[in-house]
């Protein structure tokens, strides 16, 4: 069965950014999937590609019953065919393919939560890491629509 | 008489040079001067009285300091204090300036005319009592603060009364023609035969004018008590007024609703970042998908171009190229060759709804993403300014409640009830004298009726008698002119009651609360009689509200009276009658609306030809504004802007109410942070 693991390393930055079994604080997203699709997401804005080299200490899973749901595999497909740069990763009748569009996924997952990291390091009294995703999703905002950025947060120095 | 420019030079709290043009047109009878408590209101009521009578107005604190002590720290040695007050008085102008000197006494100078034309000195106790006697300015000059007790005392009610007749001087010379009498009694006593009628009838009124001193010595002494447990009740009064149960109540108060501003604050600060997490959820997927989107849409869009994509998934088109193997851009398409594979991997593609749904599905996402952006971008752009504004207001209600938690902490609530309590007997105990004195005094008046037959008695067997002629007549004639005298007087008197009893009763009929009539006793102290059932009146316990409106009607008609007598040709015996401005400091007290509103009416309908009123905010909010304003009575009006030291200010800061004064819909900041390094009070003129 198709899953994504979260290297062990990320395991105390997500469980601050996604919501634990029972916690009834508020986070910055609803689940694990949630922000493991925005992680993927800024990997591939921060320019990244796949990690071919990439080790993945497993810590936490998330499996394909939550990331096979539509909302999921839409963003699970466009990080496929933009990375792979090719329509045809999205061949669901091929379970390699699939493999693949979930190996996409976890290898940018896992690169986009080593810079969230850091970016949360230099943030040490955002508890969810709410100042540094808006700022994340202000910045990207201004791109997209062609804007200046205005973060403050500055680039991690990778 | 009209004021009509008053200027105060280094004159207590004022710093410097201020002036006050009156309003002196008849159908603007109103001066306001708006001023908050502390601000130097009362003084300028006591720069008028200084200036004319060289004292300040009862109950003063701290009256040998009249140079500001600002000024005289600056000048030391050269310091001085001045007020010049004009006052016209029909086609009479006079100016009035008295200066005072740092270790003198006092100087005045009055001038007459436009062209300030010096006025002798010996004529300016003269030109003083001609505009207004002495004795009357306490009448006219008023603070606020003494028409709480003006009728509770009798002593103060029959001066008032006599006063206001003009009839001082006639008193006194009463007094000498009954001294002068009683020795020539005295005289023919000595002279008389022992045994005789006439001396037994002079020993019989000696001793019934003995009963009858001994009685007015008791009503005196009883008088005196009742007047210093007046003056014990006035005490009482203020403890309460100043005692920190009103503080306690304030703190507890800020207290509790800064304690429910913080938690409504900090609700409002976790509603507005919980806003941040709900937009971080909303929108994550579009903005940061939407360089993905764009890539997609890219990729699908260049297939498209090259006729590659959804057109070279088409069923028939391949079935074409494998049957002429041969590609539409012409590159041969054998069997078995790589392309050929992957036409054939095509092939099932085509054939696959889902695949091509999927990827055509990529194609439309990018639009949205640029529009959630934008939102995004719209919707957080003030969101740290509300935050830090909701910050520091939460910051501001945490430091409140801090301070009045530290104010209560050390503050132990005073014993208002145990003052109430002894306030309740002394009341009691004053009640109860009262009653004596009015006893005494009807037996007072009973033992002169018996008196009366022994008089007539003695005075016709003095006739008779031998004793010396010229004695006699001397007697007869001092006997005459005292009744005169007397009768004269008295009819004097019952005008003044009866003027003052109709005009007061006219005023609560008018303008009071309630259905009340004022009754006054046999030492015409006015108390309030309130309707009952069946149309009768009965005793109305009375308010501070009912005693301050009772106080101003009472002054409000002393006045009027003395108006009417300045119009009528006086006897001999009496002082002209004298038309004033009533200049009135803070005249409401602790009264609640309904009282504010009847003792505005009534100052608006008094026949003052001029009002000079010192009111803050509190009591000109409301009632008296709407009054003065509606019926457009204000004919000048000046705000005192107060410059408060850092302690002043921390005072005035905790009454942040009173900061600024909306008149006519416009705003006027009265409380000003201190721009020097002392407090101090400056007259700012405001345009009518």
């Amino acid at each position: 069965m198709a899953s994504i693991w979260i290297d062990k390393k990320y395991s105390e930055l997500m469980s601050e950014i996604a919501p634990r079994e029972g916690s009834e604080d508020e986070q910055t997203f609803t689940s694990m999937a949630h922000a493991s699709c925005f992680a993927a997401a800024l990997a591939y804005n921060q320019g990244k590609a796949f990690d071919k080299k990439l080790k993945i200490n497993r810590g936490s899973e998330i499996r394909d019953t939550v990331l096979g749901n539509k909302e999921f595999t839409d963003q699970m497909n466009m990080l496929a065919m933009a990375a792979t740069e090719s329509h045809e990763i999205l061949d669901h009748k091929n379970d390699d393919l699939k493999d693949q569009r979930y190996e996409i996924l976890e290898n940018f997952t896992n690169q986009g939560l080593g810079i969230l990291l850091k970016l949360r390091e230099k943030s040490p009294t955002d508890v969810t890491g709410i100042n540094v995703v808006t700022q994340i999703l202000h910045d990207q905002s201004a791109e997209n629509v062609g804007g200046e950025s205005k973060s403050e947060l500055g680039s991690p120095d990778f | 008489m009209k004021l009509k420019y008053l200027r105060l030079k280094n004159f207590r709290r004022f710093y410097g040079e201020q002036e006050i043009e009156f309003s002196t047109d008849p159908n603007k009878t109103f001066t306001i001067i708006h001023a908050e408590n502390g601000t130097g209101k009362s003084n300028l009521l006591n720069a008028i009285n200084w200036c004319l009578y060289d004292e300040f107005v009862a109950g003063t604190s701290d009256p040998d300091l009249i140079i500001n002590s600002t000024h005289e720290l600056e000048k030391s040695k050269t310091c001085s204090a001045e007020i010049k007050l004009i006052v016209e008085d029909g086609d009479r102008i006079l100016t009035f300036i008295r200066k005072k000197k740092i270790n003198d006494d006092s100087i005045l100078k009055v001038y007459e005319g436009e062209d300030d034309i010096p006025v002798p000195q010996h004529e300016y106790r003269t030109k003083i009592e001609s505009l207004i006697p002495r004795e009357l300015s306490k009448y006219f000059f008023f603070h606020g603060e003494g028409l709480k007790t003006l009728t509770n005392d009798a002593t103060n009610v029959k001066s008032a009364v006599q006063d206001i007749q003009g009839i001082t001087d006639a008193n006194e010379v009463l007094s000498e023609i009954t001294r002068n009498k009683n020795t020539l009694a005295g005289k023919i006593k000595t002279s008389n035969k022992s045994g005789s009628k006439l001396e037994d009838l002079g020993k019989d009124i000696e001793k019934l004018e003995e009963i009858k001193q001994k009685k007015l010595n008791q009503i005196k002494e009883d008088t005196e008590k009742r007047d210093d447990i007046n003056l014990e009740i006035d005490v009482i009064d203020k403890q309460i007024s100043q005692s920190n149960v009103a503080a306690v109540k304030k703190n507890q108060e800020l207290k509790t609703s800064s304690e429910k501003n913080i938690k409504d604050k900090k609700g409002q600060i976790k509603a507005h970042n919980l806003k941040r997490y709900g937009h971080a959820q909303n929108y994550y997927r579009d903005i940061m998908y939407s360089r993905m989107a764009g890539k997609c849409k890219k990729i699908i869009n260049e297939l498209q171009d090259g006729g590659k994509f959804p057109a070279d998934l088409s069923d028939n088109l391949i079935q074409q190229i494998f049957e002429k193997q041969e590609c539409i851009c012409g590159t041969c398409i054998k069997v078995g060759t790589d392309e050929y594979k992957k036409l054939e991997s095509w092939l099932t593609k085509a054939a696959d709804a889902k695949y091509t749904a999927d990827v055509l599905n990529l194609e439309n996402q990018h639009p949205a993403t640029l529009k959630n952006s934008q939102i995004f971008i719209d919707s957080t752009a003030d969101h740290e300014q509300i935050k830090a504004q909701l910050e520091a207001d939460l910051a501001q209600q945490q430091r409140t409640f801090d301070d009045a938690s530290e104010a209560l902490s050390g503050m132990k609530e005073d014993n208002v009830d145990e003052l109430s309590a002894q306030r309740e007997k002394l009341v009691k105990k004053r009640n109860r004298l009262n009653e004596d004195i009015e006893t005494m005094n009807t037996s007072v008046r009973l033992h002169v009726q018996n008196l009366s037959p022994k008089q007539r008695d003695y005075e016709i067997e003095l006739k008779k008698s031998k004793v010396d002629p010229a004695l006699k007549n001397r007697y007869e004639f001092l006997k005459v002119a005292e009744e005169r005298l007397e009768k004269m007087l008295s009819s004097y008197e019952v005008t003044a009651k009866s003027f003052v009893k109709d005009r007061i009763n006219e005023y609560f009929q008018k303008f009071a609360t309630k259905d009340f009539r004022v009754e006054f006793n046999s030492e015409f102290l006015p108390s309030l009689l309130e309707k009952n059932i069946k149309d009768s009146y009965t005793k109305a316990p009375e308010s501070s509200g009912e005693n301050l409106l009772k106080n101003i009607a009472f002054v409000c008609s002393l006045m009027e009276f003395s108006a009417q007598r300045a119009d009528k040709k006086n006897t001999s015996f009496q002082i002209e009658g004298v038309k004033s401005p009533f200049v009135i400091d803070a005249p409401f007290g602790d009264t609640d609306g309904r009282y504010s509103n009847a003792l505005a009416r009534i100052l608006a309908n008094c026949q003052a030809e001029q009002i000079i009123i010192f009111l803050s905010k509190k009591h000109y909010k409301g009632s008296f504004e709407s009054i003065t304003e509606d019926k457009k009575l204000v004919g000048s009006r000046y705000i005192i802007d107060n410059y408060a030291t850092n302690t002043e200010k921390e005072k005035f800061d905790s009454d942040e109410d009173n900061a600024e004064i909306e008149i006519n819909g416009k705003k006027y900041k009265q409380m000003h942070a201190h721009k020097k390094d002392f407090g101090y009070s400056n007259l700012r003129q405001i345009k009518i």
